[in-house]
């Protein structure tokens, strides 16, 4: 009935009592599944940016801003720490994202096959790490870290007689010391979306494979990986997002030092907002990285979005 | 299916119990409550936990002592309530700084002076509020830590002075005078020899001369000023951090870790590792610290006899940072204490009467507990004569912080033209540049070469 | 064919199936050992936080670390326990995240099944500026939200401004679309010709079929928000409205921070969420087998 409804709908352009009277009888539901979240959206997250928007025309000032135009555009593009920090997001994100994803598909589809009680282990094995608040998950590295003989990775290398290294105090690793964090950090979510969009593939297209006596990797190839990639692009576009956007670890480890080589750019508006109290240039630069992010993920959306259909 | 629902079922009644308990719970808690009558006037008041109680001695915790105070506020004042809020240390910057820039900040504040508050315009002056009794009570660095364009913005509780702290034990073995360097304090060159005397390898473990913290410039800030440099950037918009005194400063430091008198790792200790490594006798002098590790090490002496804590005892002394020959000490200090603020819907002038009549009661004589209870200097002369035996004005550290504070000078408040330029140049080479330097990667000509160019760009002289 | 060849046969089965058997059995090893090891690997911070949480403070920082406390103490817990609030923070927490897990699961799952299986004018733009909206980081807009809630609505220091901004999140919305989508559309036009209502078909066809995901949607949900701090510290302000993260922050003094207090109260603050995991996780392995056979 939805399918069919596309000509009686809005395809008339006169506004009938009828027609109204159609379209509710067509769509109502449909609005209705999506009214609740509609008006909490504009409130509290449209409401909110379109502020946040106006802000990033301002001088910023909580008694009357003033309008600059585009200057706080034009200063982030000819501030070279911004460009440090877009380099420092993008090498943080392009190492980050792509190589968590491809672990968690690996620890995913061996666990899949196991049996119930040793996946309900390892599920629980990796999602429990993940349980923890940023903040403590950060503390604890950073002891990892340490950058005398107390740290635990600088134990281990001095026990194989190697040197302590400055893992967050070397520009030269600070940054890669925060991408060593998330690879060993907790895959949990992941592996559990994984699991549960691998539990949902019919079992009768393997069986189906099997008559042809398909191997693992092409069942993995024309099955598995295909039909996982709703939940693929989800983890991607979150990664994506969210390691733009990563905060945490830069502020309660390292300060966005040392010479800024951990300094992101959600560090820098965190910085510009709330220790400058620039909220213009602050915002400019929220949507700034907002545009980067959403071009990316149009770019996902184009390669991966295949409405399954079986 | 069912038991999912079941499940659902479940979460939901818990929560309705969970909401029932936590109403009342409201109800109970009016401690805090805003709830009150139309012709009250409520008076908000934000601070810190400066204090924590302690069971053993009796001690009061900060809030208890703030509580006592309101409460004795509120009875000279009826008709005005005080609603207090005790905010984390970690993170109560950041939800003031959301608060004021929303317009929406607690009338009184505690925090150190900050022209960006004042910047906002919703700070308020003290100067219409204050006695002249005040006034005259009130150390006078505490009053210029306060002073910008011509106003008194808050009222400060104490002087607090960063130093630099010892372990007698240690120091005494390099058959050092302790009380003459309080007295008297050193040069450069004289740290420099006793430190390396405290530099040695004791049954495996590395004990170092000196431990500091390399995560930002602050050691580095603090030695300039012990070589006639008090400022980053002067109030006519002149870089300091350059030539001669810098490279001077910088060469001192780069000796000290080539010679492995401070850790080579110094660029990734923090401050908190810093004193761990102090405490666990890993350091003879350590810095920066303060009056308040005399409390401090006191607690944990008396943890250490209870058998709480294991390790060894300390006997603490604070030492004086070493200056350039050649040039006066100069410490480095502040003034914590509490500002006044309006709302943008401002509330009126009878409200902020209250709120400064609040703001001034709680950093009267009486509230120079806190200063005391921290061993740091309250800032009323007779906060300091009230609390002399906490304060341990008969013994060598009381003395010594008694001489330190009079070598305070207050910093450059610098013209709201150029503060946020002066800011960008700290975050943006002076710090990252430092970083580099620190550990290594730099030398310290090419760290003020790279200081000098990029305060260049900003349009410093 | 004579029964000395079928035997032949049958030998050179069952010599092909013991190697096959034999190969599975050493993959399946393989597999247990490379997982076992990753585990421990994930497993090294929560287990540095649980023995943290039972040292005193000196052992902490020991050279080199002490991986086994010498004197185990259970101080830590005790200082946890006797800094005011600790029962009442717990109790927020348990219901700002109760409430959200539910409101999160039933609007977006709804929403989710909208935006992945309903065709209706205006879902694509609806859908993708709700995901734009992610796209913006969330320390821009906290001026204006908290402006909205503290200073539009008044509402501060109540259980309403803790939940609201988040009752149903974008991320929750795009993660149960992405689940939905893959749920097969043909027992959905089944029941459509069986003339089920829109809210029939989502509560006996959908439902069952994404009660995995809706699962982990809920796990997720109530993780994220038992561990947010941000929000809740700006707009609690007294001690019985703070939440189980926000109490906890005052083990960081202004020079000091008690590590060991932190680590205790981390440990506490993590039991209620292996409980939710164990009893959620029944419901990540069971479900969508239904819908599979008739597809």
């Amino acid at each position: 009935m939805i399918e069919s409804s596309q000509s009686s709908g809005i395809k008339t352009k006169r506004f009938t009592w009828e027609n109204t009277k159609q379209f509710f009888r067509d769509y109502g539901w449909c609005y209705a599944f999506i009214l609740i979240p509609l008006i909490l959206f504009v409130l509290f997250t449209v409401y909110p940016l379109v502020m946040a928007f106006i802000y990033s025309f301002q001088r910023y000032s909580v008694l009357g801003s003033e309008w600059i135009g585009l200057d706080n555009y034009k200063s982030l593009m000819n501030s070279s720490v911004f460009w440090t920090a877009m380099k420092n997001t993008l090498i943080y994100t392009a190492a980050t994202v792509p190589v968590n994803i491809l672990i968690t598909l690996f620890l995913a589809l061996m666990i899949f096959p196991l049996n119930n009680k040793s996946q309900t282990f390892f599920k629980a094995a990796f999602y429990l790490p993940g349980v923890t608040s940023g903040i403590t998950m950060s503390l604890i590295w950073l002891w990892i870290f340490d950058p005398t003989g107390a740290g635990l990775l600088n134990a281990i290398f001095n026990l194989f007689g190697l040197d302590s290294v400055m893992w967050l105090a070397n520009p030269d690793t600070a940054l890669f010391s925060l991408i060593l964090m998330t690879y060993l950090g907790a895959h949990g979510a992941g592996i559990l979306l994984y699991l549960a969009a691998m539990g949902g593939i019919p079992k009768s297209l393997y069986e189906a494979a099997d008559i042809d006596h398909a191997g693992w990797w092409s069942k993995l190839k024309n099955i598995t990986w295909p039909l996982l990639k709703p939940t693929t692009l989800y983890l991607l576009v979150m990664g994506i997002i969210s390691s733009f956007q990563v905060f945490e670890q830069a502020y309660v480890m390292t300060m966005g030092g040392p010479n800024l080589a951990t300094t992101t750019i959600a560090y820098l508006i965190y910085d510009h907002a709330f220790q400058s109290f620039d909220f213009g240039l602050a915002a400019a630069e929220s949507f700034v990285l907002g545009f980067i992010i959403i071009v990316i993920s149009v770019i996902q959306f184009k390669f991966m979005s295949t409405d399954i259909e079986y | 299916m069912k038991k999912f629902n079941l499940f659902v079922f479940l979460l939901t009644f818990i929560l309705i119990l969970t909401a029932c308990n936590g109403n009342e719970g409201d109800q109970t808690g009016a401690g805090t409550d805003s709830e009150g009558n139309a012709d009250e006037d409520v008076v908000t008041v934000w601070t810190y936990p400066h204090y924590e109680g302690n069971e053993e001695t009796g001690q009061q915790s900060y809030e208890e002592d703030l509580k006592d105070l309101i409460a004795e506020f509120e009875a000279e004042n009826p008709g005005v309530k005080v609603k207090h809020e005790i905010l984390s240390w970690a993170e109560g910057g950041k939800k003031f700084t959301a608060a004021l820039n929303s317009g929406n900040p607690p009338d009184v504040f505690f925090s150190l002076f900050d022209e960006k508050y004042v910047n906002t315009g919703l700070a308020v002056p003290l100067t219409d509020y204050v006695t002249e009794e005040d006034l005259a009570d009130l150390n006078d660095f505490g009053e210029q830590m306060y002073t910008y364009e011509d106003q008194l913005w808050g009222f400060p509780h104490y002087i607090s002075v960063h130093t630099w702290g010892g372990n007698r034990a240690m120091l005494e073995e390099a058959g050092v005078d302790v009380e003459k360097i309080q007295q008297e304090g050193w040069t450069w060159d004289e740290f420099y020899e006793i430190a390396k005397k405290g530099t040695k390898t004791v049954e495996g473990k590395e004990v170092y001369g000196f431990v500091t913290q390399g995560q930002n410039e602050e050691t580095y800030t603090q030695l300039m000023m012990q070589n006639g440099v008090r400022n980053m950037v002067s109030e006519d918009g002149e870089f300091m951090f350059k030539g001669d005194k810098a490279l001077e400063t910088l060469s001192f430091l780069e000796r000290l870790r080539n010679d492995g008198i401070m850790p080579k790792e110094t660029g990734g200790i923090d401050p908190a590792k810093a004193d761990v490594m102090f405490n666990n006798g890993q350091a003879m002098i350590y810095g920066r610290t303060g009056p308040y590790k005399i409390r401090e090490n006191e607690n944990r002496n008396a943890d250490i006899d209870a058998g709480k804590v294991d390790g060894e005892k300390i006997d603490f002394v604070l030492l004086p940072l070493p200056h350039n020959d050649g040039e006066k000490e100069n410490a480095f200090g502040g003034a914590g204490g509490l500002m006044l603020f309006k709302q943008k819907d401002d509330k009126g002038e009878a409200h902020t009467e209250n709120a400064a009549k609040l703001l001034l009661k709680l950093t009267s004589t009486e509230s120079g507990k806190l200063g005391a209870t921290l061993f740091i200097p309250p800032s009323r002369q007779s906060g300091q004569e009230m609390y002399k035996e906490e304060l341990k004005l008969d013994t060598p550290n009381g003395q010594f912080v008694q001489r330190y504070i009079t070598t305070l000078t207050p910093g450059a408040k610098l013209p709201e033209a150029i503060v946020q330029n002066a800011g960008k140049l700290k975050t943006e080479s002076v710090i990252p540049n430092y970083q580099s330097f620190i550990i290594g990667n730099a030398t310290a000509e090419e760290t003020v070469k790279a200081w000098e160019d990029y305060a260049k760009t900003l349009g410093f002289k | 064919m004579t029964t000395n060849q079928q035997q032949i046969q049958l030998q050179l089965d069952e010599k092909k199936d013991k190697q096959r058997n034999l190969w599975k059995k050493t993959g399946l090893a393989l597999i247990y050992v490379v997982l076992i090891i990753w585990a421990v690997l994930t497993f090294i911070p929560l287990i540095w936080m649980f023995v943290s949480s039972l040292k005193d403070s000196t052992a902490i920082t020991q050279v080199p670390p002490q991986l086994i406390p010498k004197q185990p103490t259970l101080d830590a817990y005790q200082r946890v326990f006797e800094v005011g609030g600790f029962a009442r923070w717990f109790l927020n927490s348990l219901i700002v995240s109760t409430i959200l897990t539910i409101s999160n699961v039933v609007l977006a799952s709804l929403a989710g099944y909208a935006f992945a299986k309903l065709k209706f004018p205006g879902r694509h733009t609806i859908f993708w500026i709700l995901l734009g909206s992610m796209m913006i980081p969330g320390q821009i807009t906290l001026i204006p939200l908290y402006i909205l809630i503290v200073n539009t609505f008044q509402i501060a220091d109540t259980y309403f401004a803790l939940v609201i901004p988040t009752i149903v999140t974008t991320a929750n919305i795009f993660l149960a679309r992405q689940f939905m989508a893959s749920l097969p559309s043909s027992l959905i036009d089944a029941a459509r010709i069986d003339a089920c209502s829109e809210p029939k078909i989502f509560w006996k066809v959908i439902l069952p079929m994404a009660k995995p995901g809706l699962a982990v949607l809920g796990i997720f949900t109530f993780v994220a928000n038992w561990n947010s701090f941000f929000w809740p510290f700006l707009v609690t302000s007294s001690n019985e409205m703070r939440t189980l993260q926000v109490g906890l922050t005052s083990f960081r003094y202004q020079y000091t921070a008690d590590y060991g207090a932190m680590m205790a109260g981390a440990v506490l603050t993590a039991i209620p969420m292996f409980i939710v995991f164990l009893v959620l996780q029944k419901y990540f392995l069971k479900g969508i087998t239904i819908g599979a056979v008739k597809g």
